[in-house]
């Protein structure tokens, strides 16, 4: 299964979401939520997670998993290469 | 977000815990007819000395109805304090003695069928009547109910409305302050739970224009959202209060949000059949659309 880079984030990030910084200035260390960071709000997060569900076919139901994966760019990478995903054919 | 049940942006002056206190307080020993007397005397004398206030319910008005002028929007601020009579009336009273208020129901067959899809329900009404008293009706009808409130001006007053829907045994879904509240909600329905907002104030990022009568206004699109992504049905409502103090409670019709294609488009139409519902209602009392923000739409 491909690894999902840095570039399917920020996409992930630009198609789902309010952003209020130009997607090449998100890098791995950006934050999602919070002073200093994308600025996401809770309607972004709701909308990143159906993204991630229409992209990738990982569905967040927890809120408490959505705020452990959501932390930063780089710790969502991370965790959507941790997570099992449906095949393609599936 | 598809708005929330927080309160009208008054002065802050007057949206105090204390105040709220107060208004308990004389709601348990004073006559509920001689409060209401005073309490539309005191509105329209707050209206008249808030000139800039009454303009901004003016333009509102005029978006339902083209002939509706600044007495209707000082009748307003009259019809506003007799419905916080009543809902310090009604929410210091029991849960049975309180549901006499509620006159007529009509649509309560659609909260069953709700029921039954077993996914929830997004009720949605507008700042009109006294939409707090539907929670009451869900609560008292054997639904799992949840209102939706943005932080009040004070943390204490935010307590202080949730401890009182809490004695109807209505829930409080704070949102604004928790980046995840979106996510919270949307397991909330998965449990089952009865969700209720209000639409009719524009999100700062997530709204989008409806036709009314008259014009165009903004209306929150969270909502939709989350009924799209839970496939919970969204439910219109109003409380409108009647000549005689009684309320009539409308249930309409559930409204099943799938794609329409863009997400732009799929909101803009669920927004519009949500207006179309409401619109009718509002249009005829318009003086119990307690909307004192500007809610009218930029030209495009």
């Amino acid at each position: 299964m491909a690894e999902i880079t840095l570039d399917d984030v920020r996409k992930l990030l630009v198609d789902n979401c309010m952003l209020r910084v130009a997607p090449e200035k998100i890098t791995p260390d950006t934050t999602l939520f919070g002073p200093g960071s994308l600025g996401l709000d809770s309607i972004d997060a709701l909308q990143l997670t159906v993204g991630i569900e229409k992209s990738y076919g990982i569905a967040i139901k927890d809120p408490a998993v959505a705020k452990e994966a959501f932390q930063g760019v780089e710790t969502l990478r991370q965790w959507l290469n941790r997570q099992p995903r449906p095949s393609p054919s599936a | 977000m598809a708005e929330v049940f927080n309160s009208a942006p008054h002065s802050a002056r007057l949206y105090r815990a204390a105040l709220f206190d107060l208004g308990a307080l004389l709601a348990r020993v004073f006559p509920l007819a001689l409060l209401r007397v005073l309490a539309a005397w005191a509105g329209g004398l707050y209206a008249l000395t808030h000139p800039g206030r009454v303009e901004v319910v003016r333009r509102n008005l005029l978006l339902l109805d083209s002939t509706l002028g600044e007495m209707n929007a000082r009748r307003v601020y009259a019809e506003f304090g007799k419905t916080l009579v009543d809902y310090f009336h009604i929410g210091t009273r029991s849960q049975q003695k309180a549901m006499h208020f509620i006159g007529e129901i009509d649509g309560d067959n659609h909260l069953r069928a709700a029921q039954d899809l077993g996914k929830g329900a997004l009720i949605v009404t507008a700042h009109f009547g006294l939409f707090e008293l539907g929670g009451l009706l869900l609560a008292w009808q054997g639904f799992d109910a949840l209102v939706l409130t943005y932080p009040e001006p004070s943390a204490a007053l935010t307590r202080w409305r949730a401890d009182f829907r809490a004695r109807w045994k209505v829930g409080t879904l704070e949102v604004g302050a928790d980046s995840f509240a979106f996510l919270q909600i949307a397991e909330q329905l998965r449990q089952g739970k009865f969700i209720a907002s209000l639409i009719d104030r524009p999100h700062p990022t997530d709204s989008t224009p409806v036709t009314l009568p008259h014009g165009r206004a903004l209306f929150s699109t969270g909502i939709l959202l989350l009924a799209e992504h839970t496939g919970a049905p969204v439910i219109p409502a109003t409380m409108v209060r009647r000549r005689d103090g009684s309320y009539h409670a409308q249930i309409f019709a559930p409204i099943f949000v799938t794609s329409r294609g863009s997400r732009a488009d799929t909101l803009g139409f669920y927004s519009q059949q949500i207006a179309d519902t409401l619109a009718p209602v509002l249009c005829a009392h318009p003086e119990q659309w307690y909307q004192f923000v500007p809610v009218a739409a930029p030209e495009p």
